[in-house]
C-alpha cells in the first residue's frame, strides 16, 4: 500500500514537471535518448523491503522495478529498470556482468515478476470436447494444464517453443514439439 | 459519354440555317476553338444532354461556336433548331449545379441568370467538365481536354450494365481464350496433368469391361448348357477378369484422385500468390474505386470458383466427353442399330436438365437470400434486446421473426419440391432406354439377329450412356460461372498501376527534402478538382503546417506528396525532380508517413516497430521507441517487447497505438516526414507524450503536419491556411494572426473551445 502511495506522489509530480516546461525541446531530446547503463556503475539492494538502485557518482532510486525488455524472445539479455513513478532509469543488456550481490536482487526480481512455468515433460493428455487436459511436470512443480479453443490460445516463440495459455489465464512454456510426446505435438499441430 | 468530338448532323444544319440568315457575327469577340475550319484537329466544346428543359428524356444540345453559347433543341426533322444563344462576352460564371437525380447547367451574365441545358444523374461529370471548360474560355485560357475516366458502368461491346466491382461483361466473355489462359497455369505441372490424362482415360476405359463381360458371361451361359464343365471354366475366367479390371480401376481412381487434388491446390496456390501480388502493387486509386470486400473476393471466392473448375469440373467434364465416347463407340460396334435407336430419348435428357437447372438455382437463391433476412431480423432482435423488452414489444418481435421463418419455409419447400418434378421425369427418360432395349432388342434376339449377351450388355451401359447427357447441360452453365471467375481473376492480373515509373527513372540514394509544388491541381475522379493550382515551396528540415475545414484538401495534399496518387495538372519536385522521374523504391524508403489511425500488424511490438527496418537491432528498436515516449509502457507488458498486438494480442489504445506508429516512423529514418492528424484522436495528457514524441522526430526533416488542433502545430516554420482546395494564407503563426483572416479566426474559435473545456 505504502508502495503504491509513494508512486502516485511521483507522478502527479512528474505530471505537474510536464505541464510545466511548455517549449523545452532540447531537454526533451536529451531526456529521450535510450540509456544503456554499464553494468559496474549499477548497485542494486534491498533496504527495508524496498529494492533500491543506485548509480555510481549520480543518484539512487527508490521501488525500482526491473523488467525483461524481451521476456519472449531474449529473456537473459536486456533488462531494464523503471524508478517508482514508472521513469526509465535505464537497460543493461548483459545482467551477468552485474557484481554479485546486484545479480542475486535482479534474479529475484525477476523470479518474482515472471512467472511462466516451462513444461519438462507431459505426464498424461487427454482430450474431451475441444479441451484439452495436461498433467505436467515443470519447472515450478507438477500441475495441470487445462486449455479450451486452443486455436487462440496458442503461441509460437522462437526456437520452436511453445506458449500455452490455460482457462485460468495462466501461462506455460511447452518445449518444442520434437521433444513432446507424440499425442501432445498432434495436438498443438492441429492448431497452430 | 456526353461530350461530343464532332457535332452531329442536326446541328450542323441548324448552324448552317443561321449562318445564312446572317445571324452568325463573323468576328468571335473571344476567340474560341472552331473545329469545323480547321480540319478538325481541334477539339471543340459540345455537350448532348438526356433530358429536355422541362425535365423530361429527350436530348438537347450545349454547343460553343464563334464567341457564342448555343442550346439547339431537336425538332424532329434533319435540322435543329435554335433555342438560346448567349454570347461569351457577356458571360460571367458558368455553374453546373446539381439538384436531386438532374443537373442544370447554366450562366450568369451582368444582367440574368440563363438556364442552359438539364441533364440526369448520369451526366454530371461530364456537365461539369463542360462547365470548366467554358470557364477557362472566359478567362482565354485553352480549355483542358479531359478523358473522363470513371468507371465503366456498361460494356463498351455491347451495352450491358457490366457488374460493380469489374469490367468483365459476361456475354462478351471469350471463353475459349480464358480457358486456353487459364491452362498456361498448368504449365509448370505438364508432366503431372500428362499423367492425369493418362490415368483418366485408364479410368473410362476400365469402365467399359464390366458390362461387355458380363454380356459375354451371359452367352457363355446360354450357349454353353451342352458342355457345363468347359462353360463353367470360362466364366469363372471371365469373372476372374472382372475382377482384376476392378482392381485396375480401383488403383487407377487412387491416382487420379490423388492427381487432381494436388493438381488443383497447387494452381490455386500460383494463382492466390499471383493475385495477390499483384494487388499490393496496385495504386491506391484502384482500392479506392472498390471496397476491400470486392477485392477480397477476387482471391477467395473467386479463386475458389476456379479451384472447384481445375479439380472437380475440368476433370469431370472430361470423364463425361471420355465416357460417352467411349461408350457409344463400344454400342455402335456390338449392334449399330440398336445403339442408334437408343440415342432417342439422349436430346430430351438433355433439354429436361438444360430447362430445369437454372430454375432450380434460382429458387435455392431465394431460399439463401430469405434465410439471410431471417437472420438478421435474428441479429437486429438480440441486439436490441434492452429495447424491445423496455418498449414490450416481444409480441412483435416474434411475429417479425415468426413471419421471416415462415417465409423460408415457403421457398425451401418450394425449392426443394422441383426436384419432385426433375428426378421422376428423368427416371422415366432414361427408362424409356430400357423400353427401347427390350423392345427392339428382344426382338432381334428373337430373329437371330443379336446375342443375349449383347443384350444384356447393352442394358447395363444404359446408365453410362445416359449419364453425360444430364451431366453436359449442367456443365454448361457451371463452365460460365468459373469462366466469369477466371476472367476477373485475370482482369485483376491485367491491370497495371496508375502511379508508375517513368521510363528514365531516376535513382536518389539521398533526399536533402526540399520541396516544391508547382501549380498543383488535383482531382480524384475528374469532375471536381479538390485542389486547385497549390503553389508551395518548402526548403529542407522545415515544418509545414496543414490548415482548413475538413475538405479542404490537407489530404490530398499529403496523398500526392506520398505520390499514392499523380497530379492532374502541374508537378511536385523533391530536390528539384519532379516525384514522378524519381524511382518510386528510392523515394518511398525516404518518406516516413505516421497516419492518424495507426495500423499495426498482427505480430510483436518489436517487429511493428521494426516494420520499415526489419533486421534493425534490438537497441535500435528500443531507442525509436524511447524517443517515441513508448518505451516505458512497452516495459510495462507482460511481454514487453515481444507482446503480441493485433486482432489476438495485446489491447493498445489510441495512443499508445500512435506511439508504436511514431516509433516506426523514427526507426525508417525519413527525409520527408507526414503527419495525418497523428493526435486527433487522444485525450490531452496523452497528446503532450505524443506532441513530445513528434517534436523528436520532426528534427531535421522536411514535415508536412495536418492537425485540427492548432496548438499542435506550434513548431511548424510555416502554415499553409485551404480553403475548398485552394491556398488562400500562408506564413508563421504570428503572421498569420496579424493578418487576421481565415486562420486568426479559427484559432479564435479553439481557444473559446479550449475555455470552455477548462471550465
Amino acid at each position: 500500500m505504502r508502495c503504491r502511495a509513494a508512486v502516485s506522489v511521483e507522478a502527479v509530480d512528474g505530471a505537474g514537471a510536464g505541464v510545466g516546461k511548455e517549449e523545452l525541446p532540447e531537454s526533451m531530446l536529451e531526456q529521450s535518448d535510450l540509456r544503456i547503463l554499464a553494468p559496474q556503475s549499477v548497485q542494486l539492494f534491498r533496504a527495508g523491503g524496498v529494492t533500491r538502485l543506485t548509480l555510481k557518482d549520480d543518484r539512487s532510486y527508490r521501488f525500482v522495478r526491473v523488467y525483461r525488455a524481451f521476456p519472449v524472445s531474449d529473456p537473459n539479455r536486456w533488462v531494464a529498470f523503471l524508478d517508482g513513478a514508472g521513469k526509465d532509469i535505464g537497460l543493461i543488456e548483459n545482467p551477468e556482468e552485474l557484481d554479485e550481490a546486484s545479480r542475486r536482487v535482479v534474479a529475484e526480481e525477476i523470479e518474482l515478476r515472471y512467472f511462466v512455468p516451462v513444461v519438462c515433460s507431459v505426464l498424461s493428455v487427454r482430450e474431451e470436447f475441444g479441451t484439452v487436459y495436461w498433467k505436467v511436470k515443470t519447472d515450478r512443480g507438477e500441475t495441470q494444464v487445462i486449455a479450451r479453443n486452443l486455436r487462440d490460445n496458442l503461441l509460437e516463440l522462437p526456437g520452436g517453443r511453445i506458449l500455452v495459455t490455460d482457462v485460468n489465464g495462466n501461462r506455460f512454456q511447452f518445449p518444442d514439439l520434437s521433444r513432446l510426446d507424440p499425442a501432445s505435438a498432434e495436438i498443438i499441430i492441429r492448431n497452430l | 459519354m456526353a461530350l461530343l468530338d464532332e457535332l452531329p448532323e442536326e446541328v450542323e444544319n441548324g448552324l448552317r440555317s443561321l449562318r445564312l440568315l446572317g445571324q452568325l457575327d463573323a468576328e468571335p469577340p473571344i476567340a474560341d476553338l472552331d473545329a469545323g475550319d480547321d480540319g478538325g484537329s481541334r477539339r471543340i466544346i459540345a455537350f448532348a444532354t438526356d433530358l429536355d428543359h422541362s425535365g423530361r428524356f429527350g436530348r438537347e444540345w450545349l454547343v460553343v461556336r464563334r464567341g457564342y453559347l448555343y442550346v439547339f433543341t431537336p425538332n424532329g426533322g434533319r435540322e435543329a433548331v435554335l433555342k438560346t444563344a448567349v454570347p461569351l462576352e457577356r458571360v460571367r460564371e458558368v455553374t453546373a449545379d446539381f439538384y436531386v437525380g438532374n443537373g442544370l447547367l447554366k450562366v450568369r451574365t451582368d444582367a440574368e441568370t440563363i438556364p442552359l441545358v438539364r441533364y440526369s444523374q448520369a451526366l454530371v461529370s461530364d456537365a461539369n467538365i463542360c462547365a470548366r471548360q467554358i470557364s477557362s474560355l472566359l478567362r482565354h485560357q485553352e480549355p483542358k481536354w479531359e478523358d473522363v475516366e470513371e468507371r465503366q458502368r456498361f460494356c463498351p461491346k455491347c451495352g450491358r450494365a457490366l457488374p460493380e466491382d469489374s469490367d468483365v461483361c459476361q456475354a462478351c466473355l471469350n471463353k475459349r481464350a480464358v480457358l486456353l489462359r487459364l491452362f498456361q497455369f498448368l504449365r509448370p505441372y505438364k508432366l503431372v496433368v500428362a499423367a492425369g490424362l493418362v490415368i483418366l482415360i485408364g479410368t473410362s476405359l476400365t469402365d467399359l469391361a464390366p458390362p461387355y463381360i458380363g454380356g459375354r458371361i451371359v452367352d457363355a451361359l446360354v450357349t454353353g448348357r451342352q458342355a457345363p464343365g468347359p462353360t463353367m471354366v470360362r466364366v469363372a475366367m471371365l469373372v476372374g477378369l472382372m475382377a482384376i479390371v476392378r482392381l485396375v480401376a480401383g488403383a487407377l481412381q487412387y491416382g487420379g484422385r490423388r492427381i487432381s487434388a494436388w493438381l488443383g491446390a497447387r494452381t490455386l496456390m500460383d494463382i492466390r500468390i499471383a493475385i495477390f501480388t499483384r494487388l499490393t502493387r496496385l495504386s491506391l486509386g484502384y482500392f479506392d474505386k472498390r471496397s476491400v470486400g470486392s477485392v477480397m473476393a477476387r482471391i477467395t471466392n473467386d479463386a475458389d470458383n476456379l479451384w472447384d473448375f481445375l479439380t472437380d469440373g475440368a476433370p469431370w467434364l472430361l470423364t463425361n466427353v471420355l465416357s460417352l465416347g467411349f461408350t457409344s463407340f463400344v454400342l455402335f460396334r456390338m449392334n449399330a442399330r440398336l445403339a442408334f435407336y437408343l440415342l432417342a430419348p439422349a436430346p430430351f435428357i438433355f433439354i429436361l436438365t438444360r430447362w430445369f437447372m437454372p430454375r432450380a438455382r434460382r429458387r435455392f437463391r431465394m431460399v439463401w437470400h430469405r434465410i439471410s433476412k431471417m437472420y438478421s431480423a435474428l441479429n437486429s432482435a438480440l441486439s436490441g434486446i434492452k429495447v424491445i423488452k423496455a418498449f414490450a414489444q416481444e409480441d412483435r418481435e416474434n411475429r417479425r421473426f415468426t413471419d421471416r421463418n415462415r417465409r423460408v419455409f415457403e421457398a425451401s419447400f418450394a425449392a426443394n419440391a422441383m426436384w419432385a418434378v426433375y428426378f421422376p421425369l428423368l427416371g422415366l427418360l432414361m427408362s424409356l432406354g430400357s423400353y427401347i432395349i427390350w423392345l427392339a432388342g428382344g426382338y432381334q434376339v428373337l430373329h437371330g439377329t443379336m446375342t443375349l449377351g449383347t443384350l444384356t450388355a447393352f442394358s447395363g451401359y444404359l446408365m453410362q450412356f445416359y449419364a453425360p447427357f444430364q451431366n453436359f447441360s449442367r456443365a454448361l452453365d457451371w463452365s460460365t460461372r468459373s469462366m466469369t471467375a477466371a476472367e476477373r481473376v485475370f482482369e485483376v492480373l491485367d491491370t497495371e498501376p496508375d502511379v508508375r515509373d517513368m521510363g528514365t527513372a531516376i535513382a536518389m540514394p539521398r533526399i536533402e527534402g526540399a520541396v516544391e509544388f508547382d501549380h498543383v491541381s488535383f482531382s480524384y475522379d475528374k469532375a471536381r478538382n479538390v485542389l486547385e493550382d497549390f503553389t508551395l515551396k518548402v526548403e529542407p528540415g522545415e515544418m509545414i503546417g496543414l490548415v482548413g475545414p475538413t475538405g479542404a484538401g490537407k489530404t490530398t495534399v499529403i496523398n500526392l506528396l506520398a505520390r499514392f496518387y499523380d497530379v492532374t495538372q502541374g508537378a511536385i519536385l523533391v530536390d528539384g525532380v519532379d516525384i514522378r522521374r524519381i524511382r518510386q523504391e528510392d523515394f518511398r524508403r525516404q518518406l516516413g508517413i505516421v497516419p492518424q489511425e495507426p495500423f499495426l500488424f498482427p505480430g510483436t511490438i518489436r517487429e511493428n516497430i521494426a516494420y520499415a527496418k526489419p533486421g534493425a537491432s534490438d537497441r535500435e528498436i528500443m531507442r525509436a521507441a524511447k524517443a517515441a515516449n513508448a518505451h516505458e509502457f512497452i516495459l510495462g507488458f507482460p511481454d514487453g517487447y515481444d507482446t503480441q498486438v493485433g486482432e489476438r494480442g495485446q489491447r493498445l489504445s489510441g495512443g499508445e497505438r500512435q506511439r508504436i506508429s511514431i516509433a516506426r516512423a523514427i526507426l525508417h529514418d525519413p527525409r520527408i516526414l507526414i503527419l495525418d492528424e497523428a493526435t486527433a484522436s487522444v485525450d490531452t495528457e496523452t497528446e503532450q507524450l505524443i506532441q513530445e514524441a513528434i517534436t523528436r522526430l520532426v528534427q531535421n526533416r522536411t514535415t508536412f503536419a495536418i492537425a485540427h488542433r492548432l496548438s499542435t502545430l506550434r513548431h511548424a516554420s510555416r502554415l499553409v491556411v485551404l480553403q475548398e482546395g485552394k491556398m488562400v494564407e500562408c506564413g508563421t503563426h504570428d503572421e498569420l494572426m496579424e493578418l487576421n483572416g481565415v486562420y486568426a479566426h479559427l484559432v479564435q474559435i479553439q481557444t473559446e473551445v479550449n475555455r470552455i473545456r477548462a471550465v
